[in-house]
């Protein structure tokens, strides 16, 4: 088992510096500059572009600067931004939480309404319940996030009044108690979170519903019924822990979509999240701050990828004793 | 099997909103009774109505016509993004199936590295850098969509490089380019076709995000996610321009998707039963 690990963290370091390295060549052969934007500042010469330039070493070629980076990076230094100046790092940290904890809620609030969904259909397989969660759920696939982000704030913020428009945080917050705050935060992140729990519980819930289908098919699960094992017990006992193997898989391999979507959703509910702070690092042309992101959001995908291996690996006890008997 | 596939009812649903759709984008000029980029200030936000089916924006440009004509962007990537990404995608896979060894493990690795990637946060960043021009967007989807593809290809090949069929082309002395491109490729593309029509589904969401976020299809050309990203500032004053865009968009892609699954269906059938 350690020995899997092992060879599953020496492919995270190979992706790893794949990843890096075409994000740094699509950044670098990209035409036009980042002090582009200071183009219109009468006091920037060209005697002052060339000082920018050497600062941030721009001018030279972009494997030097890779190298460079990287050797920065195995010392958790991402550099400065170059639009104010402050470290990547911090600005990163800052911003890191909250699209995490939105992405947390979203994860495990899909997982299990996905497996109930999901299950649920499978067990009634053809009924008229199965027929219309199937459809709805495919109806859910189709929706654009964003648009559904903007009827639901048409509807329950403007309309209705019951959500905040915009934001993680109330006028006030300063003086709540802690208990008031969390409530607070939980009720500016509501629509954020439902929205993009409906764009991704489509894809998880069909997939436990074949999964679950066809380990019901099997022998082991005809023999329990034989048994006399009453349903519920054959359903969640027996054929429910070998269908979600792979559902822990899918949900590792979902972050990445997540984080694209949080670029969106960040920017309709004006969320100070890292979604955001891309979107603004990209529009500035903030080439460590654009890197530090797109590295951080990588390292996050490939980690969340091992996490789901190791623990599909400690749940299903075929593969664990095959390791040991090696 | 193409019987088979007419007589699927999801499929048949699924064809009729995109061939709706696609009408719509070519017939644009025909069915739409006013310019869709006509200014008109004293008709600005009118609800919908017999002379403007859809209302009107901030500007008082006729939305039905818009919503027309951004049809015609949004099929143009769906297609030409995916026609990029499925000719990566089955010639890399194709590849890495044939010649197997160092350049399967090359090819595979990069794949990987693709598919961990936040593909939308690499797509933001091209656009961003580039000029956002609607070639560069389709351009961009397409190379950062192939991967599925060369999965499947590669998978396909594998098996069929076994067979008898492909023997017999070796013992003909074919060259590896024949092989490959007159009988690996042909017969391994059946299970890539309802991968393609989902692409366009997904092609079509990425397109309208990144219009939506103001670096995608630049004003005054209409598309579905430029018109959304307008209707944000009229949000609660004219429901219309966030309704009809966005049902546009939903058609599409739940079309596509539609067909994709009813496609995928009649393959398991005619897998099961031996056509």
């Amino acid at each position: 088992m350690l020995n899997f690990i092992v060879k599953r963290l020496a492919n995270v370091v190979v992706l790893f510096f794949g990843i890096t390295l075409l994000s740094f060549i699509v950044i670098h052969v990209a035409p036009g500059k980042p002090f582009l934007t200071m183009e219109f500042n009468p006091k920037m010469d060209s005697a002052a572009k060339k000082k920018i330039e050497q600062i941030y070493g721009l001018n030279r070629p972009v494997w030097v600067q890779y190298k460079e980076w990287i050797h920065r990076f195995s010392r958790f230094d991402f550099g400065y931004s170059i639009s104010d100046g402050v470290a990547v790092k911090d600005k990163i940290l800052q911003r890191i939480p909250v699209t995490l904890a939105i992405n947390g809620i979203t994860l495990v609030l899909i997982f299990f309404l996905g497996i109930l969904l999901g299950v649920s259909g499978a067990v009634r397989k053809g009924s008229w319940y199965d027929r219309c969660a199937t459809f709805g759920m495919f109806l859910f696939f189709s929706l654009p996030t964003f648009w559904v982000s903007l009827l639901a704030i048409q509807f329950f913020s403007v309309h209705l009044g019951w959500f905040p428009v915009s934001g993680i945080k109330s006028l006030d917050f300063e003086y709540f108690s802690f208990g008031k705050k969390a409530v607070d935060f939980l009720w500016h992140i509501t629509l954020p979170v439902a929205v993009s729990v409906i764009g991704a519980l489509a894809g998880i819930s069909r997939y436990v519903r074949e999964r679950m289908l066809s380990v019901l098919r099997e022998e082991y699960v005809t023999f329990a019924k034989a048994k006399g094992l009453p349903s519920r017990t054959v359903i969640y006992e027996h054929a429910l822990k070998n269908a979600l193997l792979p559902v822990v898989t899918l949900l590792g391999l979902s972050l990445p979509s997540l984080l694209g979507g949080s670029v969106i959703f960040e920017s309709i509910f004006s969320i100070p999240g890292i979604g955001r702070l891309f979107f603004e690092a990209v529009m500035s042309r903030d080439y460590p701050l654009i890197m530090g992101l797109l590295s951080i959001s990588a390292l996050l995908t490939l980690l969340s990828n091992v996490l789901a291996d190791v623990g599909y690996l400690m749940v299903d006890p075929r593969i664990r004793l095959a390791g040991k008997h090696e | 099997m193409n019987k088979r596939l007419f007589r699927n009812k999801t499929f048949c649903a699924g064809a009729f909103l995109a061939v709706l759709v696609i009408v719509c984008a070519i017939a644009a000029p025909v069915l739409s009774r006013h310019d869709p980029s006509r200014i008109s200030v004293t008709e600005a936000l009118l609800g919908p109505s017999g002379n403007h089916f859809f209302g009107t924006d901030s500007l008082g440009r006729d939305l039905f016509s818009r919503v027309l004509y951004g049809a015609r962007v949004s099929v143009l990537v769906g297609f030409v993004a995916v026609g990029i990404a499925a000719v990566i995608g089955i010639f890399l896979g194709a590849l890495a199936g044939f010649f197997g060894s160092w350049v399967d493990e090359v090819l595979m690795r990069f794949v990987d590295i693709m598919l961990c990637f936040p593909t939308f946060f690499l797509i933001l960043t091209v656009v961003a850098l580039m000029e956002p021009s609607l070639l560069n967007i389709m351009v961009i989807i397409g190379l950062t969509s192939w991967m599925g593809i060369a999965r499947i290809i590669r998978a396909q090949v594998l098996s069929l490089k076994t067979q008898e069929f492909i023997l017999a082309a070796r013992m003909l002395g074919f060259s590896n380019l024949r092989i490959i491109m007159r009988h690996l490729i042909p017969n391994a593309l059946g299970p890539v076709i309802v991968h393609t029509t989902l692409s366009v589904a997904s092609a079509i969401f990425v397109e309208s995000s990144l219009s939506f976020l103001g670096i995608g299809v630049q004003p005054p050309t209409p598309s579905w996610g430029n018109i959304l990203m307008e209707a944000k500032s009229t949000l609660g004053v004219a429901w219309w321009i966030t309704v009809f865009p966005g049902i546009f968009i939903f058609t599409t892609v739940f079309g596509f998707n539609l067909m994709a699954d009813g496609l995928k269906d009649v393959m398991e059938h005619a897998e099961s039963t031996g056509r």
